[in-house]
């Protein structure tokens, strides 16, 4: 059994049909598009924007004939747009396209002990097992002095709750 | 040359071509495209209605709906007066640009 869903777009009388796969490529598109609009006081009018170009995109290639379209459609639609770019002035929300500071951080999501070792993994961009399995092993080379330097991160390192609110 | 050092300045231009491309005539986001399309200065409507939003409230810019024949009611741009102002200042200082690296390349 497939689902295909009704949408709107921008505000717009016409309604397009989906295939769910294809819903999820553009809801995905405009959470992101969303997101790296937040700091824009206009955001909600470029959001709408960008809508109705989808809605324009649409109507082109559905046409008259009474389908749905797919999900390899919708993303050929939605490269055709492009990644809402926020980055072309030195204004003040224009950090978007630039890489953020990473900062040395515990995790507590998927933390075993004190989330020392998946604040690491996000900092080193290593996976998890690897830096736990170093620790580990490290502990045992030194006899110990890891743990004591484990301790001491788990002591001083600011904590966040989840990888992704560390920004 | 290093493509990343054009594609800044590229980046730094796109704005004041728009503001060119809008002093035209009215246009919608179609039309801009459409006329970048085949120069250096290529872009997407995810760069391009952040920016013409930003250069509307900086007051550059500005737009009316109006219906169009088949689709729906689309925006059209127009320059407002110091959109045009700025424009000016820009052919201006882009002139004595080339002139100044015409003249230190000599």
């Amino acid at each position: 059994m497939d689902r295909t869903i009704l949408i709107r777009l921008g505000g717009q009388p016409t309604q397009y049909r989906l295939d769910e796969a294809a819903y999820d490529r553009l809801s995905g598109y405009l959470d992101r598009a969303e997101r790296r609009l937040r700091a824009d006081p206009d955001g909600a009018e470029v959001l709408a924007d960008l809508e109705r170009s989808v809605g324009d995109r649409l109507a082109a290639l559905v046409g008259a004939d009474d389908r749905s379209v797919t999900a390899a459609e919708m993303d050929g639609i939605l490269e055709a747009i492009g990644v809402v770019d926020t980055g072309t002035d030195a204004g003040p929300d224009a950090d978007d396209g630039r890489p953020r500071k990473r900062r040395l951080m515990r995790i507590r999501e998927g933390q075993q002990v004190a989330g020392v070792c998946t604040g690491i993994a996000a900092y080193s961009e290593l996976g998890v097992d690897w830096v736990r399995t170093g620790f580990i092993l490290g502990s045992l080379v030194t006899g110990g002095i890891l743990v004591v330097v484990y301790i001491a991160l788990a002591l001083i390192l600011p904590v966040a709750a989840t990888r992704e609110s560390m920004r | 040359m290093d493509p990343s050092k054009l594609s800044q300045l590229r980046k730094g231009l796109l704005e004041f071509l728009i503001l060119d491309v809008v002093s035209s005539g009215d246009v919608y986001v179609a039309d801009i495209l459409e006329r970048l399309a085949s120069t250096d200065f290529a872009t997407r409507e995810g760069t391009l209605y952040p920016l013409l939003s930003k250069m509307r409230s900086e007051g550059l810019l500005d737009y009316d709906w109006r219906e169009s024949a088949a689709g729906p009611p689309r925006k059209y741009y127009r320059l407002t007066r110091q959109g045009r102002d700025q424009l000016a200042e820009f052919r201006a200082y882009w002139t004595s640009l080339t002139e100044l690296i015409d003249e230190l390349g000599r």
